[in-house]
This record gives structure tokens, sequence and C-alpha cells, in this order.
């Protein structure tokens, strides 16, 4: 199984709620849209399946582990099966590309190998591999400050893809490009996910490549699942609900979100 | 007509620009300074009488040597120095950027900042106190001055790189040493070697003034020519420090122009 959340709810410091109640499974190999709003909660989501978040309430299994019944040692290694494709903010400008893709294994490898790949690249040949199934094997010792964005997303992707982890997660990888990148990005993650028979779970701000690339829907408003369905199955209505303003509610106010009329009225078909 | 719109008077500016010049004219009565005996004839003609005094400058072979070997150890002391400083203000800029809770960083920022604020010479002066005459109180002054600047710096340079590349490395089951090197040393190292050079630089001009106070270099021999009215030989010591003054800069120009072209 990937994942397994059972009545899960995040809390944040100041009160405010983030997720309230979320039960959502998934299998192996399972690739998952989160579709919503923003701030209904597809981060802190996609945090708690991260394991870098702890969830105030509930059960929380992560490929077959509870993520935090176990030792600070035993949560790294876990951490190390579980791949996060970042926005290209989290690849540091001077550095280069092949460093950063190198840097995917830090979770596997000895401290001492980390710190020797840091200072001469030990495993370049692994790098280009992943890198040249992304069109972009010959940039592999520029620095990432010379690449295009939509390269430099590449190379975050590549970094995930060298990690080898036995899921994938990815928070909003196409919204900083334009849509025929956007649409390539999708594209190669669903690929690389199929090939090598991981989950994938990407939020989204494109609904089209949601429905288009990935067999199922999770849709999020407001800290619940509104819907989660098959592709096939979302509706215009579910969308207008999603999106379309919360009944009795400012929209500004996330506290007053909370408080209003339950989304799931909102939204007509509940598909699982 | 009086429709015109008018600025308030401003009595603060009134009141403040009054206080500067009372305080300047305070000071002049209070300093008693001599500036027309500065420009009286008199003063001119033994002016000129001692400005004279330095030329030519002394360009025996035995006093070269001297000075040359003044003037490398007086750059080896700045290097040494320096590159202590740089280790102790990395030690220190960790937790002075709050990488170890609170406590630590109000305790770095407070180390620091005693660092800092005693100056090279004074710093100098209780060197050679406890580690005697010579070089090693230079290099200390320097060390421990220096990395009261440089740990300030790095400190900052840390405290204003994103988070997100560490993070992201931390998720991934990255120790913490390793998302430090990966994640927060492209971002900062560039700006702390910056930092480190032009520290460097500035030692290498503050170690020839070192030996005023016994801490080697060439100010130990300018100190030694002045104090026994060797003027000669005292001006080709002032000579060396401005060739070694000029040739940091040229260098240092040098050096940034290359990495500005290189990237």
């Amino acid at each position: 199984m990937s994942f397994n959340l059972a009545g899960v709810s995040v809390v944040h410091r100041n009160g405010a709620v983030a997720l309230e109640d979320i039960s959502l499974r998934a299998g192996r190999g399972e690739r998952i849209a989160l579709i919503g709003p923003s701030g209904a909660g597809k981060t802190t989501l996609l945090r708690l399946l991260a394991a870098s978040l702890k969830p105030t309430r509930g059960q929380l299994e992560l490929l077959d582990t509870p993520a935090w019944s176990i030792d600070a040692r035993a949560l790294r290694s876990l951490r190390a099966r579980i791949g996060m494709v970042h926005q290209s903010s989290a690849i540091p400008p001077r550095q280069r590309v092949v460093t950063a893709v190198l840097a995917g294994r830090l979770g596997r490898w000895p401290r001492w190998k980390g710190l020797v790949s840091w200072l001469y690249p030990l495993d370049p040949a692994g790098a280009q591999r992943e890198l040249a199934r992304l069109d972009l094997g010959e940039r592999l010792f520029d620095r990432c400050d010379s690449l295009s964005g939509g390269q430099l997303q590449r190379v975050a992707l590549a970094r995930v893809l060298y990690q080898q982890p036995e899921l994938i997660l990815a928070d909003e990888p196409v919204s900083a490009l334009d849509p025929t990148l956007a649409e390539l990005i999708t594209r190669l993650l669903n690929e690389e996910a199929t090939r090598r028979g991981v989950g994938l779970v990407a939020s989204l701000h494109a609904v089209d490549l949601a429905l288009r690339y990935f067999p199922r829907v999770v849709g999020v408003r407001a800290g619940r699942i509104a819907f989660d369905c098959a592709a096939g199955q979302v509706s215009e209505a579910m969308l207008a609900g999603l999106y379309g303003p919360v009944p009795g509610a400012a929209g500004e106010n996330p506290e007053a979100d909370r408080s209003a009329t339950p989304v799931g009225t909102a939204v007509p078909l509940m598909c699982r | 007509m009086d429709s015109i719109p008018r600025p308030r008077p401003c009595l603060t500016c009134v009141l403040g620009a009054l206080a500067c010049f009372a305080a300047v004219w305070a000071s002049f009565a209070w300093l008693d300074l001599p500036f027309g005996e500065l420009f009286a004839a008199s003063a001119l003609t033994d002016m000129g009488r001692f400005v004279g005094a330095f030329f030519p400058p002394d360009l025996s072979p035995a006093f070269l040597a001297k000075v040359a070997s003044g003037t490398l150890e007086t750059l080896a002391i700045s290097a040494i120095g320096t590159v202590l400083a740089v280790v102790a203000a990395v030690f220190l800029a960790l937790p002075a950027a709050g990488r170890f809770g609170l406590p630590a960083r109000a305790g770095a920022r407070l180390v620091l900042n005693f660092l800092r604020s005693v100056p090279e010479l004074v710093w100098a002066t209780l060197m050679v106190l406890l580690a005697g005459l010579g070089p090693f109180a230079g290099v200390l002054a320097l060390a421990l001055h220096t990395a009261g600047v440089l740990g300030r710096l790095f400190a900052e340079a840390l405290e204003n790189s994103p988070a997100e590349p560490e993070a992201a490395l931390r998720e991934l089951g990255a120790g913490p040493v390793s998302a430090f090197c990966y994640g927060v040393m492209p971002l900062v190292g560039a700006q702390w070697l910056a930092y480190a050079l032009y520290r460097w630089e500035m030692n290498i001009r503050m170690a020839a003034i070192l030996g005023f106070v016994g801490a080697g270099g060439l100010g130990t021999i300018l100190y030694y020519e002045l104090s026994l009215f060797h003027e000669a030989r005292a001006s080709t010591v002032i000579i060396a420090m401005l060739g070694l003054s000029v040739l940091v800069d040229t260098v240092s120009a040098l050096f940034r122009r290359g990495r500005l072209a290189a990237q």
C-alpha cells in the first residue's frame, strides 16, 4: 500500500484547522491528482504524505509504516523512500546540475559518501541517465542558474527519479510553467511513475491536466475531501462545487470557511 | 492672497542645526587647535626640513632584505590570521544564525559583538602581553577581531538565504550535515568567500600597522626606525607598505574581474 490516512486532522499551533478528518488510502502504483482552491489544504496533505508534518489526530501509514511511531533513524530512511518534486526554488542556483541530481540519494547514502560526492560527484553516470530521459543529458555539468525555468523543473524531477522513491509526491510542480511545459512535465511525471510502478500524488491547479493524465482525482476544499473519483466520473457540477464560493462565508477568512456548511452538501456526488 | 501652501516651520530642524554649530564651535574651543601656527612661515620651513629628511629612502641591500622579510611576515600574519578567523567565524555563525536555538543564538551574538567591538590594535596590545612580542600576537589579534566581523556577516548571509533547498533535502532523508552542504553552502558559499577575501585585503593593511605595538611585520621595523629618527629607513618601510597596498588592490581587482567574467 502507498499510504493510508484514517481520520487525520491537522491543527496549526495558532488553532487554525488545516485538515479535518481526512481518510484516504492508495494502493501501490496509484496515480492521484489533488485539485482544489488555494488554501484548501493540498500542500498540508502532501506534507503529511512526505512524513514532514505530524498529524494532530488520526492514523497515518506511509509505505506500510506508521510514520510517527518509529524512531528518528527509521523516519529518515522512510523519508528516503518518498520523493517530493519541489518547485524549482528548492534547487540552489549556484549548484551544478549533477550535484543537484545526486542530492536525491542523500537519504540513502552514508554520510561520508554524501560529503565526498559534494566535493567530487561520485555517480555522474547515474545522474546522466535520469537527465537523458528528460532530454537534459548534455547539461550535466552546467550550473543550475544557467537553465531556464522548465529545464530547472526537469532537474528537480531528475533528482526525485534518481532518488528511486517508492512514492512520488509533487506540490504544484507545473504552476510556474507555460502550458506546453506544464503538460510535458505532467506527462513525464506520469510516465516515470507508471514505468517504475510507484505511486504518484500531485497537486495541480490545471484541472484539465489532472483529468487527462491522472486515473484518480481527489478534490480538496476547506480542509476536507470534497470528492474522490476516477477521472472519468468528475463532472462539471463537482468542479463548480469545488471551486465555487462557500455558502454564507467570506472567502478571505479561513475560520469562517471552516464554520460554514460542510462542503460535502454542495457536491452532488461522492464517488468513494 | 494667502492661498499658497507653505511648509510648516520646522522647529526641530532649526534647533538641530544650531546644536551642530554649537558643538563644532565648542570642539574647536575645547581642543585649542593651533591652525594659525600650522601655516606660519617658520612652521612651513620646519615641515620642509622634516619631510626632506625622508629622502632619499635607504636602499642599501642589507636594509632592503630586512624590509622584504618584514613584508613577507606581514603577508603571512594577515593570511594565517584571516584563515583562523574564517574557521572561528563559521563555527560562531551557525549558532548566531539561530540554528541551535534561541539561547545559543543570543550567546554567539554576544561573543561576536565582543570580538568585533575590540579593535585590532587593542587586541594586539593584549596579545603581546599574553603571547609575547612577535608575529604570533599579530596573528591572534587579527584572528580575534576578524572572527567577530566575519561571524556576523556569515550569520546574516545564512539568515537571508532561502530555506527551501535545505528543507527539501531534509524531506528526502538527508542528515543535517549533508543537507547543509548541499542545500545551504551553494547559497552562501560565494558570499562567504567574498567577505573573507575582502577582510583579508583589509588585514594585510592592518598587519602592517600592528607592529607598532610589537606584533611583528613591517610595523615593528617602522616603529623601531622612527623612534631612532632614521627617517630615510622609515621612508623605505612606508614605501614598502604603500607598494603592498597597491599590490593587494591590483590583485584583488584582477581576481574580481576574473570571477565576474567566469560567471
